[in-house]
């Protein structure tokens, strides 16, 4: 089954899209909400959540990358439990921590334009790097991987995933500089 | 800024980046059956002819930092290793290939991984003794076969990669080296009249990396391992660093040149340089 034909689904409202949805994408959103929760009751929770929120969310919306946007609601749930719970992997710390070090210091909350332009200049920071380089800082950053499963993906050593995250870093935070976000 | 927003920007990382990073990791390789009969041949070839390779009789590593790279050679007088020691399927493979550098076989075995490798190629690995345990799992075997594509994919050297996750039931301590093997073949460039030559090293190029040679270590198979440590700066937070070290054990045995990495595990889990250390010289000695 397509993507669009997955869409279809829910906007005919058939009884048969969240099943569908499951068979399709089930496996991935597990993977997903895995790396980010540490109990596998929170990962069941997170996606009964999820089905429901794409039951409710399509229509009106009709996402284009339909698993890249279901990924992203699997991740934003996933994350909400982990803070309610307060239980997540310490890989999720980690990898904010690394982060967080070449973004905007200020401990106050970012004002939502704000977000937008500098949501809009790392996506174009990232375009802008060879795949592998933007596959590894997605996977450690987004996916929150750790740098050996990062490294496994890419079929790298441990030692140049990490020079190649630290590198991608320090680059990031020369680009926002010139850019006058920092 | 705080981690939480962080993790916030990353939602907006666009679909599409999000579904070209779902990637496989590369595909493991089952040994052939057909290996199986080429194998017993190698094996009384082997056993009627010995071993042909003289060990190498002297090595010694260098290291070297400047503002903006740091570093570490090993340089030795070693054999390089003919193609006929190699499997055919690795050969095959090799002519096959259509791009530099692709192939990538994994393995769940070292024996399965020595198979493909060929058994004329004396590599080694550390056994696995009482009280140290593998836990939680360890990486397949990968080895990445580098061809020189301007001469008809001449096999250049290979290079084997794992990783594992062991406990010390003796101390409690987790260890987690990361061994690298490296394999020269006769297609490898060798400078003019170098009578010692490089057999390759690691390089940083970047700032505020820096490499010391540590010491000298003799192993329990009685070859001497030079310890080379690897520092790097790692923001905690804002206005705060710190330094993580790479403790890398190296040593050079038939030719094929070793190289066991433990990392102090960053800034969530720093371990102290000394337990890392001593962890790396318990991995060493468990090679034969």
């Amino acid at each position: 089954m397509t993507d669009s034909d997955l869409v279809e689904l829910f906007l005919a409202r058939s009884e048969g899209a969240v099943p569908a949805l499951q068979a399709q994408y089930g496996a991935y959103c597990r993977a997903v909400a895995a790396q980010l929760l540490t109990d596998s009751r929170d990962v069941d929770e997170c996606l009964n959540d999820c089905w429901l929120a794409v039951w409710r969310a399509i229509p009106p919306a009709r996402p284009e990358r339909f698993k890249g946007w279901l990924a992203a609601v699997v991740r934003n749930r996933a994350l909400a439990i982990g803070r309610e719970n307060s239980r997540r992997p310490p890989t999720v710390e980690e990898g904010a921590l690394e982060l967080a070090s070449c973004l905007p210091q200020g401990s106050d909350p970012l004002g939502e334009a704000e977000y937008r332009a500098l949501a809009q200049a790392v996506d174009g920071f990232l375009r802008a790097q060879p795949k592998e380089v933007r596959v590894a800082f997605v996977r450690r950053y987004w996916y929150a991987d750790t740098v050996e499963q990062t490294a496994r993906r890419l079929g790298w050593s441990v030692s140049k995933t990490k020079s190649v995250l630290f590198r991608t870093r320090n680059r990031l935070r020369d680009q926002l500089q010139k850019e006058g976000f920092l | 800024m705080k981690k939480e927003q962080a993790l916030e920007l990353m939602n907006a990382i666009p679909p599409d980046l999000i579904e070209e990073a779902d990637i496989q990791a590369p595909v493991k390789r089952r040994r052939p059956g057909f290996i199986r009969t080429g194998l017993i041949a190698a094996c009384l070839c082997l056993a009627l002819i010995g071993t042909t390779f003289a060990t190498v009789r002297y090595f010694w590593v260098e290291t070297y930092s400047g503002e903006e790279y740091a570093g570490y050679k090993v340089y030795g007088e070693f054999t390089k290793f003919p193609m006929d020691r190699f499997s055919p399927q690795l050969l095959a493979d090799c002519e096959a290939s259509n791009d530099r550098n692709v192939i990538r076989p994994e393995f769940d075995t070292w024996e399965e991984a020595k198979a493909y490798l060929g058994d004329g190629i004396p590599w080694v690995w550390p056994e696995q003794t009482v009280p140290l345990e593998v836990f939680q799992g360890q990486s397949p075997i990968r080895l990445s076969l580098c061809l020189d594509r301007d001469d008809d994919n001449k096999l250049q050297s290979v290079y084997a990669f794992y990783s594992a996750r062991y406990i010390d039931n003796k101390t409690g301590r987790q260890i987690e080296p990361e061994i690298q093997a490296y394999i020269p073949t006769e297609y490898l460039p060798t400078v003019e009249d170098e009578k010692f030559g490089s057999m390759g090293g690691g390089f940083y190029g970047y700032s505020g990396f820096t490499a010391e040679h540590l010491e000298d270590y003799p192993m329990s198979n009685g070859i001497t391992a030079g310890i080379v440590r690897v520092g790097y700066p790692l923001e905690k937070g804002p206005q705060e660093k710190v330094t993580c070290y790479e403790y890398i054990g190296i040593f050079v045995k038939d030719s094929i040149r070793y190289e066991v990495t433990m990392t102090t595990r960053g800034i969530v889990y720093p371990d102290s340089p000394e337990d890392i250390e001593a962890d790396l010289k318990t991995i060493l000695d468990l090679f034969p």
